[in-house]
């Protein structure tokens, strides 16, 4: 058994196991920025590291051995080798680099041997580029040594693995309204993970809001459509986009152009001035009725570029652990000031921001209680506890409520002739 | 009407839950109509032929009709203040907009649901969810989530919520009846004057006719969807064994068999039917009812087998109970079946099925069950004598035993006819 101390780890008056260490250290000098930037990123959530700590997955135990001496014991083998058979090799190769990291001491990088496997498996097992008219297909990610490109990585690689432990789905839908029969048609739902926002023109304001804005402003360009109830095409449509679910990590990515670029996507010309707290509420759908924390989050952490010559870029992380901002610069690790993270202007690349207070309200017990007898006693649903969509919305609730009793749904049939099949029949 | 005047090429089913607006939906007077919220909200993003052509406005001879309603209803009322109108809440009473009781109108189909109120919720400005509940006299009770019950709160009126709420309000409304008022049929006398009368069949000849199939037949017998293993069938010789779903829905498939007019709606598809309604309507309505002629449909209540026959020549419900008692009704079932009936119409018609011409037979004078095991064995036969227009022999404890052998003979698919 190996056990390693850890900076601060402690137990919270609510026995949550909650994990509270300085940022780790990553392998320096060997062009690894977007790698190291990209972890640095994603380890910066607590709730990420307690999710992935207490998986089934691992056959890794995190256990308060003395609460004084704050020592963590990690069984020697790591992965449930049964388990593992179940998940995609690219989240193994995920999961296994991301407990390496986390097991190795604070003061320490993991070294070259762990990150060179890593790099070279996600090279195997990760996305590939088809070269046209070839049947050769190239790795996403370039060979150890070599710079990748950190949206890449970020949004191919290292973030769907992590969507499986933690809530990290942004949706929304683009409405129409019908000026002639007044109906709302939904002619777009999307899902993203990390929202690929553009941050042209944005330079000197404060991101994301700026980005935010001109992402879900309503397009007066848009071109008309049909309605699908009267059929009726018209100049006076009004289509909106609105957010209809919002995840417990809010992740973005920034870019100054309007398609990424493998290499040279970043916004790197533009400089942008960080929030500390981001309010949703102005995107949000108008009839969606949630507890006002459920729009409120607070900055986690961001990936910043510098540039010093066409093609030498570089990534570093500014990420907050206990209220005290860190810049992660690969190897070095350095403690700074609130005033440097958004009080200066920086070329971000991507951010993360956690809701400020989860769960103060839960519709689905109250749903429950009003479904229920008067004096039956309400047993509590099932649910995801990581999504707190479900209980702090109430459309949420009365979704997830309506798919476990009948109470709450109507049932209906319609049949009708279709006009086109007989057409094109005739 | 015939059948063949509609030629319905598509239909789609629907069990969702809508969250109505006060504003967009209802009128000053609580009326909502179903057309602009269920029909355009959820139905019409639903539509898509068999060829895959989308959206209503291609779609012509459009019927529509509900299985269920739903027990409790939600409303949102927008608080005005809280969003900065000039409005001032007293000019605007609460109570204007929280209706005692709204009214579901539905155009297409010509009915109306009334809901009453029941709760309202809504979150206030300190991030508490409260649901409150209106009493007599304009008093108010509030639920308390630690201690698990209502208190009263006194003093407050209306506004002093509306005020208080960060988001919009939301109103919970709730009816009785979530089923669509069913008339109840007229009872009616059996009549089987004109059925042939039963002969009686020779016990050795069947016991040895018996035992050569079951020598005879594959360990595993396969009965349509039904699989029986000889075990199995001989189990059904022994007079305390009660017959088990596989064993009575394997028969009464045998009996479906005789003519190409009869549907088996089996005892494990009914049992779906009554615990998720029509949440997978595919398998429930895979069988155009109105196209045959007789359904059997056997229902185990409490370990008790009772069958019910839907008779579409002669319009007529049947139920038969091998142990009648006054105890026991079995009306949970007879309205699941007439459900089932009027949505078997539709989907054949295309229009609401005329019930005031239906019977329900229930007073069937056969020899009433005289133990405890044998109640399947008494629904297989009189399935067997409703589809062949045959007497049904007498079954009592002394002759319970050449009843099983039969009933696994035929099971074997032997359909023995010699007479003693």
């Amino acid at each position: 058994m190996i056990v390693i101390m850890q900076e601060s780890l402690f137990l919270a008056p609510s026995n949550v196991k909650v994990f509270r260490s300085k940022p780790h250290r990553m392998l320096a000098n060997k062009n690894l920025c977007w790698l190291n930037s990209s972890v640095q990123l994603v380890l910066s959530n607590i709730r990420f590291v307690d999710a992935l700590i207490d998986s089934s997955f691992f056959k890794f135990h995190a256990r308060i051995s003395d609460g004084k001496m704050n020592l963590i014991s990690f069984d020697q083998l790591d992965m449930h080798k049964e388990l593992a058979d179940f998940y995609p090799s690219l989240e193994r190769v995920n999961y296994n680099y991301l407990l390496n990291i986390l097991k190795t001491p604070i003061d320490k990088d993991i070294g070259e041997l762990p990150t060179r496997t890593y790099v070279d498996d996600i090279r195997k097992q990760g996305p590939k580029y088809n070269v046209p008219r070839t049947r050769t297909y190239l790795p996403m990610i370039e060979a150890f040594g070599e710079t990748s490109c950190v949206f890449d990585y970020l949004s191919n690689i290292l973030i769907p693995s992590i969507s499986h432990l933690i809530d990290i789905a942004t949706i929304y839908q683009d409405h129409l309204t019908c000026s002639s029969c007044d109906t709302v048609h939904v002619f777009m739902t999307e899902q993203f993970s990390v929202l690929p926002l553009l941050s042209t023109n944005c330079n000197g304001m404060r991101l994301p809001t700026a980005a935010l804005e001109r992402y879900f402003l309503s397009d007066p360009s848009a071109p008309d459509r049909t309605c699908m109830s009267c059929g009726v095409k018209s100049r006076e449509h009004e289509y909106k986009r609105n957010i209809v679910q919002l995840p417990d990590t809010f992740l973005m990515k920034f870019s100054g152009q309007e398609h990424f670029n493998r290499k040279d996507g970043s916004a790197d010309a533009i400089k942008c001035f960080m929030e500390n707290k981001l309010d949703m509420s102005g995107f949000l759908a108008n009839d969606l009725i949630c507890s006002p924390s459920y729009c409120k989050f607070e900055f986690q952490s961001m990936i910043i570029t510098t540039t010093s010559g066409e093609n030498n870029r570089h990534f570093y992380t500014i990420a907050k652990y206990d209220d005290q901002f860190y810049r992660c610069d690969d190897a070095h690790i350095e403690v700074i000031d609130r005033s440097f993270v958004f009080e200066r202007s920086h070329s971000i690349v991507a951010a993360m921001f956690v809701r400020a207070k989860p769960d103060p309200v839960n519709f689905v017990s109250m749903l429950n209680r009003i479904i229920s007898a008067e004096n039956e006693q309400v047993t509590p649903t099932n649910y995801s506890m990581q999504n707190q969509h479900v209980k702090m919305v109430f459309q949420g609730a009365l979704e997830h409520v309506a798919s476990t009793t009948n109470k709450l749904t109507w049932n209906y049939i319609f049949t009708f002739n279709c006009m086109q099949c007989r057409e094109s029949n005739h | 009407m015939t059948i063949t005047d509609f030629h319905l090429e598509s239909e789609c089913y629907g069990n969702d839950c809508i969250l109505f607006s006060r504003e967009r939906h209802a009128s000053d007077n609580g009326d909502i109509s179903l057309d602009k919220t269920l029909l355009e909200a959820k139905l019409v993003p639903k539509i898509q032929c068999k060829n895959r052509c989308e959206g209503s406005a291609c779609a012509n001879k459009q019927r529509f009709t509900f299985f269920r309603i739903p027990k409790f209803l939600f409303v949102t009322v927008s608080n005005d203040f809280q969003k900065g109108t000039e409005e001032r809440p007293e000019s605007r009473p609460a109570k204007h907009k929280f209706q005692q009781r709204v009214r579901l109108q539905c155009d297409l189909i010509k009915v109306e649901y009334e809901y009453q109120l029941h709760t309202f919720i809504f979150v206030t400005k300190d991030e508490r969810a409260l649901m409150v509940r209106m009493e007599e006299n304009d008093r108010f009770s509030m639920f308390n989530g630690t201690s698990n019950s209502w208190h009263s709160v006194v003093g407050y009126d209306l506004n002093d919520f509306t005020i208080a709420a960060a988001t919009p309000i939301v109103l919970c409304y709730s009816t009785e009846n979530t089923v669509a008022p069913l008339p109840s049929l007229q009872s009616h006398p059996f009549e089987n004057e004109t059925w042939a009368p039963a002969s009686a069949l020779d016990p050795i000849f069947v016991t040895d006719l018996f035992n050569f199939a079951i020598n005879n037949a594959d360990e595993l017998v396969r009965i349509g969807p039904y699989k029986l293993t000889k075990r199995d069938i001989i189990r059904t010789l022994d007079v305390s064994h009660e017959l088990n779903d596989e064993q009575l829905n394997a028969h009464l498939y045998l009996t479906s068999m005789l003519s190409t007019d009869v549907i088996l709606f089996d005892s494990l598809l009914f049992a779906q039917y009554m615990k998720e309604d029509f949440k997978q309507p595919e398998g429930i309505l895979q069988n155009l009812w109105f196209k045959k002629k007789l359904i059997l449909l056997p229902i185990n209540h409490a370990h008790h087998w009772i069958l019910f026959i839907v008779d579409i020549e002669q319009k007529a419900l049947v139920l038969f109970d091998s142990l009648p008692s006054s105890n026991r009704s079995y009306k949970i079932y007879q309205d699941c079946i007439i459900q089932l009936l009027r949505k078997q119409y539709f989907l054949t018609f295309a229009s609401l099925i005329k019930l005031e011409d239906w019977k329900y037979i229930s007073d069937i004078q056969t020899t009433e069950q005289d133990d405890a095991t044998s109640c399947g064995i008494h629904c297989a036969m009189f399935a067997r004598s409703y589809v062949t227009k045959t007497e049904v022999l007498p079954i009592n404890k002394s002759t319970i035993q050449h009843h099983r052998i039969v009933f696994g003979l035929q099971l074997l698919g032997k359909n023995p006819t010699r007479s003693t």
